[in-house]
């Protein structure tokens, strides 16, 4: 099962007592140079010529106020959920607009560069400077395994709704005349494929009002019992709705399978080739016309 | 739930409610089989659509109600069936042996039609 | 997890049990088709249950088995029990006969399909269906 995005998995983390210090440490300096750092940040981002357009909507979220009080709350006061939900939200954004793994990272970078010359600003002593070095490194890999886990998991959902549109795609029906429907089935089916096409065709039958539909079989290299079983199940419910199944397209190696299944070749309207099928629904809608 | 019948001509029409259990079934084939023998009726459509599932008591009342009709000399048609329903139905091992269906009221009134003009066309003048 | 007794001894309640199971299943995001099997195979279940045994119940719960979540449905009575529980399962499918029981399709609608019983003691029917993601 997949992941929801937005669902923080760890409600905070885990410093320790020194961590927790080199984080507010970082944050005294940040805060204090809020807007500047962001500036810097802002202009650092546009000498990157690959970041492009979509830079925009990433600088302009990590400036705000709102974020600001928000990461106040979690640095300084231990609240983190709020937060880390606002990471999350940022990451799946992130992977919605198709802004890549690398340029996420590299606003990251960016920052850390922009916030540079502000901490050896401050007047401070080299251990404090690396304790805020510190804390900087472990805000932002906070920052980066929320936003990344959550571009993560967005993106996986991308990819399983792709493979359903293809999915989907692969199972088309198509209407040739008003009653006539069309299913070139092509490929290899799998009980999965051939129950989604079953579905297509009794759904398309419906919708499109059809009275014959045509199973073409030429694609289908090899059957076995159980696609052939679906098959048949496909025929015997369209005609509860009223509709005739003409299978057309079976291979001598298909044909074989049906008969040594036992199948009721007499349910099974069968026709040599694509072409003669047509006709011969063509014939059937016709004469059912005539009334 | 009793199923109105309503009369169209020389046509029944029975239309099933969602929810409809066995004994509103077993009711219809009661009223149909009555209706067909008063009226003189010649078709009967049993419109199913709103009927979410079709289990082996359903179908095997549908069955039931068709063989009743045809020996009373009218041919039924069952229509509506939903694309999930056949599927399930099939999936079961529930078929309508050769009853007529059709999509909806319209293909089944199309289809009686048909069925009475052939007839008529076929019987010794 | 949610778990609901439908107690089952008239038609009516073999209605309902359908529309709970429906109800419940439709939570998982299953498609309109695999609800109504589920639908289906809850009313043959139930049916069963009333028509050999007068009345039992049918369980509905939603379970999860660490990839998947799916519904479960499990119906029982203590009714007279079936003597020939392979004879009950063999599929009259391709010859168009069901031998009566309806279980080898209520098998064929779900996932996973278990049946326990015995003589003079009654019948448990357990079955799961899986929702895709």
């Amino acid at each position: 099962m997949i992941a929801d995005p937005l669902t923080v998995s760890d409600p905070r983390p885990r410093w320790t007592k020194a961590q927790v210090t080199d984080v507010q440490r970082f944050w005294e300096v940040y805060d204090a140079h809020f807007e500047e750092i962001n500036t810097a940040l802002a202009e650092e981002l546009s000498a990157e010529p690959e970041l492009g357009p979509l830079m925009a909507s990433i600088t302009t979220d990590w400036m705000d106020a709102q974020n600001r009080e928000l990461l106040r709350d979690a640095l300084m006061h231990d609240r983190w959920k709020p937060y880390l939900e606002a990471l999350r939200r940022r990451g799946q954004t992130y992977a919605l607009q198709g802004i890549t793994f690398r340029q996420w990272i590299s606003v990251v970078s960016a920052f850390r560069v922009a916030l540079g010359p502000f901490v050896l600003e401050e007047q401070r002593d080299d251990l404090d400077r690396l304790s805020i070095a510190r804390g900087v490194t472990f805000y932002t890999d906070i920052a980066m395994a929320e936003i990344g886990q959550a571009y993560l998991e967005t993106k996986e959902r991308q990819i399983l709704d792709q493979q359903e549109a293809i999915r989907d795609l692969s199972t088309p029906v198509l209407q040739l005349s008003e009653e006539l429907l069309l299913m070139p089935i092509v490929g290899m089916i799998d009980t999965d494929r051939a129950r989604r096409l079953t579905e297509s065709l009794l759904e398309g039958i419906a919708e499109l009002r059809a009275r014959v539909v045509v199973m073409d079989l030429t694609g289908v290299p090899t059957m076995d019992t159980a696609v052939a079983n679906h098959l048949m199940q496909t025929v015997s419910a369209a005609r509860l709705m009223g509709a005739t199944a003409l299978v057309t397209g079976i291979s001598a190696e298909n044909a074989q399978t049906l008969v040594r299944l036992g199948v009721d070749l007499s349910q099974l309207d069968t026709i040599g080739s694509l072409m003669v099928g047509l006709e011969h629904a063509a014939r059937l809608l016709g004469r059912a016309r005539e009334g | 739930m009793r199923v109105p019948i309503l009369k169209q001509g020389e046509y029944l029409i029975a239309t099933v409610q969602a929810g409809s259990g066995d004994g509103d079934m077993t009711q219809l084939m009661h009223d149909v089989s009555y209706q067909v023998g008063s009226t003189r009726a010649r078709g009967v459509v049993l419109d199913v659509s709103a009927l979410d599932v079709l289990d082996s008591y359903s179908t095997r009342t549908l069955r039931t109600i068709a063989h009743t009709t045809r020996l009373r000399g009218a041919t039924t048609v069952i229509v509506g069936i939903q694309p999930e329903v056949a599927f399930a139905m099939i999936q079961l091992g529930l078929g309508l042996d050769g009853v007529p269906t059709a999509l909806d009221l319209e293909a089944g009134l199309r289809v009686l039609r048909l069925e009475l003009d052939t007839r008529d066309a076929a019987a010794p003048s | 997890m949610e778990a609901l007794a439908v107690p089952i001894r008239t038609e009516a309640d073999i209605v309902s049990a359908r529309h709970t199971g429906r109800r419940m299943a439709a939570e998982l995001g299953f498609s309109n088709s695999q609800l109504t099997m589920i639908a289906t195979a809850i009313s043959e279940l139930a049916r069963n249950v009333m028509t050999y045994a007068g009345s039992g119940e049918v369980l509905l719960e939603l379970c999860d088995n660490g990839a998947r979540r799916g519904i479960l449905v499990i119906a029982r009575d203590e009714g007279p029990g079936i003597a020939d529980i392979d004879l009950a399962m063999q599929d009259g499918f391709s010859t168009g006969r069901s031998l009566g029981l309806g279980l080898p399709g209520a098998r064929r609608l779900m996932d996973e399909f278990e049946i326990v019983s015995e003589l003079g003691h009654g019948t448990t029917v357990t079955a799961r269906k899986w929702a895709s993601r």
